[in-house]
Protein backbone atom coordinates (compact mmCIF):
# COMPACT_ATOMS: atom_id res chain seq x y z
CA UNK A 1 0.00 0.00 0.00
CA UNK A 2 2.72 2.40 1.02
CA UNK A 3 4.65 1.34 -2.05
CA UNK A 4 1.69 2.21 -4.26
CA UNK A 5 1.28 5.59 -2.62
CA UNK A 6 4.93 6.33 -3.14
CA UNK A 7 4.81 5.32 -6.79
CA UNK A 8 1.69 7.38 -7.32
CA UNK A 9 3.29 10.37 -5.71
CA UNK A 10 6.36 9.99 -7.88
CA UNK A 11 4.25 9.80 -11.03
CA UNK A 12 2.29 12.85 -9.93
CA UNK A 13 5.46 14.79 -9.33
CA UNK A 14 6.88 13.78 -12.70
CA UNK A 15 3.63 14.77 -14.38
CA UNK A 16 3.50 18.17 -12.69
CA UNK A 17 7.11 19.01 -13.48
CA UNK A 18 6.68 17.91 -17.09
CA UNK A 19 3.48 19.90 -17.33
CA UNK A 20 5.11 23.07 -16.10
CA UNK A 21 7.85 22.68 -18.67
CA UNK A 22 5.79 21.59 -21.64
CA UNK A 23 2.91 24.05 -21.49
CA UNK A 24 4.93 27.30 -21.38
CA UNK A 25 7.40 26.05 -23.95
CA UNK A 26 4.71 24.99 -26.41
CA UNK A 27 2.72 28.19 -25.88
CA UNK A 28 5.81 30.27 -26.52
CA UNK A 29 6.64 28.32 -29.66
CA UNK A 30 3.09 28.73 -30.96
CA UNK A 31 3.10 32.42 -30.13
CA UNK A 32 6.53 33.36 -31.36
CA UNK A 33 7.69 30.94 -34.00
CA UNK A 34 5.05 28.95 -35.80
CA UNK A 35 1.64 27.47 -35.42
CA UNK A 36 -0.59 25.25 -37.48
CA UNK A 37 -4.08 26.21 -38.60
CA UNK A 38 -6.79 24.83 -40.81
CA UNK A 39 -8.31 26.96 -43.55
CA UNK A 40 -12.06 26.98 -44.02
CA UNK A 41 -14.11 28.67 -46.67
CA UNK A 42 -13.65 29.49 -50.32
CA UNK A 43 -12.27 33.02 -50.10
CA UNK A 44 -8.69 32.08 -51.02
CA UNK A 45 -9.45 29.78 -53.95
CA UNK A 46 -7.51 28.66 -55.95
CA UNK A 47 -4.37 28.99 -53.82
CA UNK A 48 -5.92 27.56 -50.65
CA UNK A 49 -8.80 25.11 -50.51
CA UNK A 50 -8.85 24.46 -54.29
CA UNK A 51 -11.77 22.09 -54.01
CA UNK A 52 -14.45 21.57 -51.45
CA UNK A 53 -13.82 19.08 -48.70
CA UNK A 54 -11.60 19.17 -45.66
CA UNK A 55 -9.71 22.44 -45.49
CA UNK A 56 -6.02 22.92 -46.16
CA UNK A 57 -3.68 22.91 -43.22
CA UNK A 58 -1.23 25.82 -43.18
CA UNK A 59 1.79 26.63 -41.09
CA UNK A 60 1.69 30.21 -39.84
CA UNK A 61 5.19 31.58 -39.62
CA UNK A 62 5.07 34.07 -36.80
CA UNK A 63 8.79 34.71 -36.54
CA UNK A 64 9.00 36.58 -39.83
CA UNK A 65 6.37 39.17 -38.83
CA UNK A 66 7.80 40.06 -35.44
CA UNK A 67 8.74 43.50 -36.80
CA UNK A 68 5.38 43.94 -38.54
CA UNK A 69 7.03 43.84 -41.95
CA UNK A 70 5.03 42.19 -44.70
CA UNK A 71 5.41 42.42 -48.46
CA UNK A 72 2.82 42.73 -51.17
CA UNK A 73 1.66 39.30 -52.25
CA UNK A 74 2.17 37.64 -48.89
CA UNK A 75 -0.66 35.62 -47.50
CA UNK A 76 -1.37 36.80 -43.97
CA UNK A 77 -3.68 35.75 -41.21
CA UNK A 78 -5.20 38.55 -39.15
CA UNK A 79 -7.84 38.90 -36.49
CA UNK A 80 -11.02 39.93 -38.20
CA UNK A 81 -11.92 43.58 -37.55
CA UNK A 82 -15.61 42.67 -37.55
CA UNK A 83 -15.37 39.88 -35.05
CA UNK A 84 -12.23 39.69 -32.94
CA UNK A 85 -12.82 36.04 -32.09
CA UNK A 86 -12.37 35.09 -35.73
CA UNK A 87 -9.19 34.88 -37.74
CA UNK A 88 -9.16 35.48 -41.47
CA UNK A 89 -6.53 34.58 -44.04
CA UNK A 90 -6.05 36.86 -47.03
CA UNK A 91 -3.43 38.16 -49.45
CA UNK A 92 -1.72 41.51 -48.96
CA UNK A 93 -2.44 43.85 -51.87
CA UNK A 94 -1.10 47.18 -50.68
CA UNK A 95 1.05 48.49 -47.88
CA UNK A 96 0.93 51.81 -46.08
CA UNK A 97 1.10 54.81 -48.39
CA UNK A 98 -0.06 52.94 -51.49
CA UNK A 99 -2.86 54.09 -53.73
CA UNK A 100 -5.34 51.31 -54.37
CA UNK A 101 -8.14 51.09 -56.91
CA UNK A 102 -10.77 49.24 -54.98
CA UNK A 103 -13.27 46.73 -56.28
CA UNK A 104 -16.35 47.49 -54.24
CA UNK A 105 -15.30 49.84 -51.44
CA UNK A 106 -17.18 53.05 -50.82
CA UNK A 107 -14.36 55.09 -52.35
CA UNK A 108 -13.03 54.21 -55.79
CA UNK A 109 -9.45 55.14 -54.97
CA UNK A 110 -7.99 54.82 -51.50
CA UNK A 111 -4.70 55.88 -49.99
CA UNK A 112 -3.77 53.43 -47.28
CA UNK A 113 -2.95 55.21 -44.01
CA UNK A 114 0.16 54.56 -41.95
CA UNK A 115 0.24 51.32 -40.03
CA UNK A 116 -2.44 49.75 -42.21
CA UNK A 117 -2.49 47.49 -45.22
CA UNK A 118 -5.01 46.34 -47.76
CA UNK A 119 -5.91 42.67 -47.91
CA UNK A 120 -8.10 40.82 -50.38
CA UNK A 121 -9.07 37.24 -50.92
CA UNK A 122 -7.95 35.56 -54.12
CA UNK A 123 -11.51 34.62 -54.94
CA UNK A 124 -12.95 38.02 -55.81
CA UNK A 125 -16.58 38.43 -54.98
CA UNK A 126 -16.66 35.50 -52.57
CA UNK A 127 -14.45 37.03 -49.99
CA UNK A 128 -15.06 39.32 -47.05
CA UNK A 129 -11.98 41.53 -47.18
CA UNK A 130 -10.75 45.11 -47.21
CA UNK A 131 -13.29 45.86 -49.93
CA UNK A 132 -15.93 45.61 -47.26
CA UNK A 133 -14.17 46.77 -44.11
CA UNK A 134 -11.40 49.00 -45.37
CA UNK A 135 -7.71 48.81 -44.63
CA UNK A 136 -6.74 46.72 -41.62
CA UNK A 137 -4.28 47.52 -38.88
CA UNK A 138 -0.96 45.78 -38.78
CA UNK A 139 -1.58 42.88 -36.49
CA UNK A 140 -0.65 40.08 -38.74
CA UNK A 141 1.17 36.87 -39.24
CA UNK A 142 2.44 35.57 -42.52
CA UNK A 143 2.40 31.93 -43.30
CA UNK A 144 4.03 29.30 -45.44
CA UNK A 145 1.55 26.80 -46.79
CA UNK B 1 60.15 13.47 5.87
CA UNK B 2 59.54 15.22 2.65
CA UNK B 3 56.63 17.45 2.02
CA UNK B 4 55.38 17.35 -1.42
CA UNK B 5 55.90 19.97 -3.98
CA UNK B 6 52.77 19.95 -5.92
CA UNK B 7 51.43 22.36 -8.42
CA UNK B 8 47.71 22.81 -8.40
CA UNK B 9 46.29 21.63 -11.60
CA UNK B 10 42.81 21.36 -13.00
CA UNK B 11 41.28 24.15 -11.02
CA UNK B 12 41.32 22.85 -7.49
CA UNK B 13 43.75 24.64 -5.20
CA UNK B 14 46.01 22.21 -3.48
CA UNK B 15 46.35 24.50 -0.51
CA UNK B 16 42.71 23.95 0.32
CA UNK B 17 43.60 20.37 0.91
CA UNK B 18 46.61 21.17 2.96
CA UNK B 19 44.95 23.61 5.28
CA UNK B 20 42.45 21.11 6.48
CA UNK B 21 43.32 18.74 9.24
CA UNK B 22 45.33 16.15 7.44
CA UNK B 23 46.72 12.83 8.28
CA UNK B 24 49.26 10.75 6.54
CA UNK B 25 50.13 7.17 6.46
CA UNK B 26 52.70 5.12 4.71
CA UNK B 27 50.71 3.95 1.73
CA UNK B 28 52.08 5.51 -1.40
CA UNK B 29 49.20 7.28 -3.02
CA UNK B 30 49.01 10.36 -5.12
CA UNK B 31 47.68 13.66 -4.03
CA UNK B 32 44.51 15.00 -5.48
CA UNK B 33 43.19 18.51 -5.46
CA UNK B 34 40.08 18.69 -3.41
CA UNK B 35 37.53 20.42 -5.53
CA UNK B 36 38.00 18.93 -8.93
CA UNK B 37 38.47 15.23 -8.99
CA UNK B 38 40.80 15.37 -11.90
CA UNK B 39 43.69 13.11 -11.38
CA UNK B 40 46.95 14.84 -12.06
CA UNK B 41 49.40 13.24 -14.42
CA UNK B 42 51.91 10.98 -12.78
CA UNK B 43 55.02 12.91 -13.49
CA UNK B 44 53.79 15.80 -11.43
CA UNK B 45 53.19 13.75 -8.35
CA UNK B 46 56.25 13.52 -6.18
CA UNK B 47 54.77 12.28 -3.01
CA UNK B 48 55.23 9.04 -1.28
CA UNK B 49 52.65 9.50 1.37
CA UNK B 50 49.00 9.70 1.60
CA UNK B 51 48.22 13.31 1.85
CA UNK B 52 44.56 13.78 2.28
CA UNK B 53 42.23 15.78 4.43
CA UNK B 54 39.23 14.72 6.36
CA UNK B 55 36.92 16.38 3.88
CA UNK B 56 38.58 14.71 0.98
CA UNK B 57 37.71 11.15 1.84
CA UNK B 58 36.15 10.70 -1.57
CA UNK B 59 39.42 11.47 -3.24
CA UNK B 60 41.25 9.27 -0.88
CA UNK B 61 38.93 6.35 -1.37
CA UNK B 62 39.01 6.71 -5.10
CA UNK B 63 42.73 6.90 -5.08
CA UNK B 64 43.23 3.88 -2.93
CA UNK B 65 40.75 1.87 -4.91
CA UNK B 66 42.64 2.25 -8.12
CA UNK B 67 46.03 3.65 -8.69
CA UNK B 68 44.94 5.81 -11.49
CA UNK B 69 47.25 7.32 -13.96
CA UNK B 70 45.04 9.27 -16.22
CA UNK B 71 46.58 10.86 -19.22
CA UNK B 72 46.25 14.58 -19.85
CA UNK B 73 44.07 13.97 -22.86
CA UNK B 74 41.41 12.32 -20.75
CA UNK B 75 41.49 15.17 -18.28
CA UNK B 76 40.80 17.61 -21.03
CA UNK B 77 37.99 15.41 -22.31
CA UNK B 78 36.49 15.24 -18.83
CA UNK B 79 36.71 18.97 -18.41
CA UNK B 80 35.15 19.51 -21.80
CA UNK B 81 32.35 17.11 -20.99
CA UNK B 82 31.63 18.81 -17.70
CA UNK B 83 31.64 22.26 -19.27
CA UNK B 84 29.36 21.04 -22.01
CA UNK B 85 26.96 19.53 -19.49
CA UNK B 86 26.86 22.71 -17.47
CA UNK B 87 26.27 24.81 -20.58
CA UNK B 88 23.47 22.54 -21.74
CA UNK B 89 21.82 22.68 -18.34
CA UNK B 90 22.12 26.47 -18.29
CA UNK B 91 20.64 26.80 -21.77
CA UNK B 92 17.80 24.47 -20.85
CA UNK B 93 16.95 26.44 -17.75
CA UNK B 94 17.21 29.70 -19.67
CA UNK B 95 14.77 28.46 -22.31
CA UNK B 96 12.39 27.15 -19.70
CA UNK B 97 12.30 30.31 -17.63
CA UNK B 98 12.14 32.44 -20.76
CA UNK B 99 9.07 30.55 -21.88
CA UNK B 100 7.47 30.88 -18.45
CA UNK B 101 8.18 34.61 -18.49
CA UNK B 102 6.75 34.96 -21.99
CA UNK B 103 3.57 33.17 -20.97
CA UNK B 104 3.25 35.33 -17.86
CA UNK B 105 3.67 38.53 -19.88
CA UNK B 106 1.40 37.31 -22.65
CA UNK B 107 -1.47 35.84 -20.70
CA UNK B 108 -1.36 37.21 -17.15
CA UNK B 109 -0.12 40.75 -17.15
CA UNK B 110 2.77 43.11 -17.56
CA UNK B 111 4.15 46.27 -16.06
CA UNK B 112 4.23 49.36 -18.24
CA UNK B 113 5.54 52.86 -17.70
CA UNK B 114 3.25 55.53 -19.08
CA UNK B 115 4.44 58.79 -20.54
CA UNK B 116 2.58 61.71 -21.96
CA UNK B 117 -0.20 63.99 -20.75
CA UNK B 118 -3.24 62.46 -22.42
CA UNK B 119 -4.59 60.67 -19.30
CA UNK B 120 -3.58 63.50 -17.00
CA UNK B 121 -5.79 63.42 -13.88
CA UNK B 122 -5.80 59.64 -13.66
CA UNK B 123 -2.37 58.74 -14.87
CA UNK B 124 0.39 61.31 -14.95
CA UNK B 125 3.61 60.91 -16.83
CA UNK B 126 6.06 58.29 -15.55
CA UNK B 127 3.40 56.40 -13.66
CA UNK B 128 3.96 52.68 -13.45
CA UNK B 129 0.93 50.59 -14.30
CA UNK B 130 0.20 46.89 -14.06
CA UNK B 131 -1.95 45.83 -16.98
CA UNK B 132 -3.64 42.47 -16.84
CA UNK B 133 -4.38 40.61 -20.03
CA UNK B 134 -6.89 38.06 -18.83
CA UNK B 135 -9.91 40.26 -19.50
CA UNK B 136 -8.70 40.94 -23.03
CA UNK B 137 -8.45 37.22 -23.73
CA UNK B 138 -11.88 36.66 -22.16
CA UNK B 139 -13.44 39.57 -24.12
CA UNK B 140 -14.32 41.19 -20.83
CA UNK B 141 -13.48 44.83 -21.58
CA UNK B 142 -16.16 47.18 -20.25
CA UNK B 143 -16.92 50.83 -20.62
CA UNK B 144 -14.83 52.98 -18.32
CA UNK B 145 -11.83 50.67 -18.27
CA UNK B 146 -8.41 52.12 -18.92
CA UNK B 147 -6.77 50.01 -21.59
CA UNK B 148 -3.32 49.68 -23.10
CA UNK B 149 -3.61 49.28 -26.88
CA UNK B 150 -1.32 49.34 -29.86
CA UNK B 151 -1.23 52.59 -31.69
CA UNK B 152 -3.15 52.28 -34.97
CA UNK B 153 -0.48 54.16 -36.88
CA UNK B 154 2.70 52.75 -35.42
CA UNK B 155 2.44 49.11 -34.32
CA UNK B 156 5.55 49.42 -32.17
CA UNK B 157 3.97 52.11 -29.98
CA UNK B 158 1.36 51.64 -27.30
CA UNK B 159 -1.36 54.02 -26.22
CA UNK B 160 -3.18 54.21 -22.90
CA UNK B 161 -6.78 55.45 -23.10
CA UNK B 162 -10.17 55.02 -21.49
CA UNK B 163 -12.87 53.00 -23.23
CA UNK B 164 -15.84 55.27 -23.93
CA UNK B 165 -17.96 53.09 -26.18
CA UNK B 166 -18.15 49.48 -27.21
CA UNK B 167 -19.45 48.13 -30.51
CA UNK B 168 -22.90 49.41 -31.42
CA UNK B 169 -22.76 52.39 -29.05
CA UNK B 170 -23.56 55.91 -30.12
CA UNK B 171 -20.72 58.25 -29.24
CA UNK B 172 -20.23 61.96 -29.49
CA UNK B 173 -17.38 62.86 -31.81
CA UNK B 174 -17.34 66.61 -31.40
CA UNK B 175 -15.34 68.55 -28.87
CA UNK B 176 -16.86 70.24 -25.86
CA UNK B 177 -16.67 73.73 -27.36
CA UNK B 178 -18.14 72.84 -30.74
CA UNK B 179 -21.41 74.45 -31.63
CA UNK B 180 -23.02 71.39 -33.17
CA UNK B 181 -22.64 67.99 -31.67
CA UNK B 182 -21.94 65.17 -34.06
CA UNK B 183 -22.58 61.55 -33.25
CA UNK B 184 -21.49 58.30 -34.75
CA UNK B 185 -21.98 54.61 -34.13
CA UNK B 186 -19.08 52.37 -33.20
CA UNK B 187 -18.87 49.56 -35.79
CA UNK B 188 -18.79 45.88 -34.97
CA UNK B 189 -15.62 44.59 -33.39
CA UNK B 190 -14.33 48.08 -32.58
CA UNK B 191 -14.12 50.24 -29.49
CA UNK B 192 -14.09 53.99 -29.00
CA UNK B 193 -11.26 55.25 -26.79
CA UNK B 194 -10.57 58.72 -25.46
CA UNK B 195 -8.00 60.20 -23.14
CA UNK B 196 -9.10 61.73 -19.86
CA UNK B 197 -7.33 64.94 -20.76
CA UNK B 198 -9.64 65.76 -23.64
CA UNK B 199 -7.89 68.98 -24.62
CA UNK B 200 -4.54 67.31 -25.09
CA UNK B 201 -5.14 63.85 -26.39
CA UNK B 202 -5.11 62.26 -29.81
CA UNK B 203 -7.65 59.49 -29.62
CA UNK B 204 -10.65 58.08 -31.44
CA UNK B 205 -11.95 61.59 -32.10
CA UNK B 206 -9.05 62.03 -34.51
CA UNK B 207 -8.50 58.54 -35.87
CA UNK B 208 -11.83 56.86 -35.38
CA UNK B 209 -12.70 53.68 -33.56
CA UNK B 210 -9.93 51.13 -33.09
CA UNK B 211 -10.41 47.38 -33.60
CA UNK B 212 -10.57 45.08 -30.64
CA UNK B 213 -7.51 43.17 -31.87
CA UNK B 214 -5.28 46.10 -31.00
CA UNK B 215 -6.03 45.93 -27.27
CA UNK B 216 -3.14 44.63 -25.24
CA UNK B 217 -4.51 44.71 -21.74
CA UNK B 218 -6.55 46.49 -19.09
CA UNK B 219 -4.75 48.68 -16.60
CA UNK B 220 -5.76 47.52 -13.16
CA UNK B 221 -3.15 48.70 -10.67
CA UNK B 222 -1.16 51.87 -10.48
CA UNK B 223 2.08 52.47 -8.64
CA UNK B 224 2.61 56.12 -7.84
CA UNK B 225 5.87 57.69 -6.87
CA UNK B 226 4.96 57.31 -3.21
CA UNK B 227 4.17 53.64 -3.91
CA UNK B 228 0.47 53.80 -3.24
CA UNK B 229 -1.48 50.98 -4.81
CA UNK B 230 -4.86 52.10 -5.95
CA UNK B 231 -7.50 50.24 -7.78
CA UNK B 232 -8.04 51.94 -11.06
CA UNK B 233 -11.76 51.34 -11.11
CA UNK B 234 -12.11 52.80 -7.66
CA UNK B 235 -10.14 55.79 -8.84
CA UNK B 236 -12.46 56.16 -11.79
CA UNK B 237 -15.47 56.13 -9.46
CA UNK B 238 -13.92 58.81 -7.30
CA UNK B 239 -13.20 60.85 -10.36
CA UNK B 240 -16.76 60.61 -11.54
CA UNK B 241 -18.01 61.78 -8.15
Amino acid sequence: MAQQVRTGRRYLRAFVSGFFVAVPVSLTVFDRFACVARVEGASMQPSLNPEAGPGDVVLLNRWSVRNHQVQRGDIVSVLSPKNPQQKIIKRVIGLEGDFIRTLSYKNRYVRIPDGHFWIEGDHHGHSLDSNSFGPVRTHARTHVP
Amino acid sequence: MRWLTYTAQGGGPASACVTARHFWSTIPVQLFPKKSHNFPPLQQVMCARVFSCSRCCGCYAAATRSRISVSGCQIIINMFRRTLGKTAAFVGYAIQYGCVAHCAFEYVGEVVVCSGPSMEPTIVSDDIIFSERVSRHCYNIKKGDVIIAKSPFDPSMNICKRVIGLEGDKVCTSGASDLFQTHTYVPLGHIWVEGDNRQNSSDSRSYGPIPYALIRGRACLKVREEVSWQKNRKLACIRRL
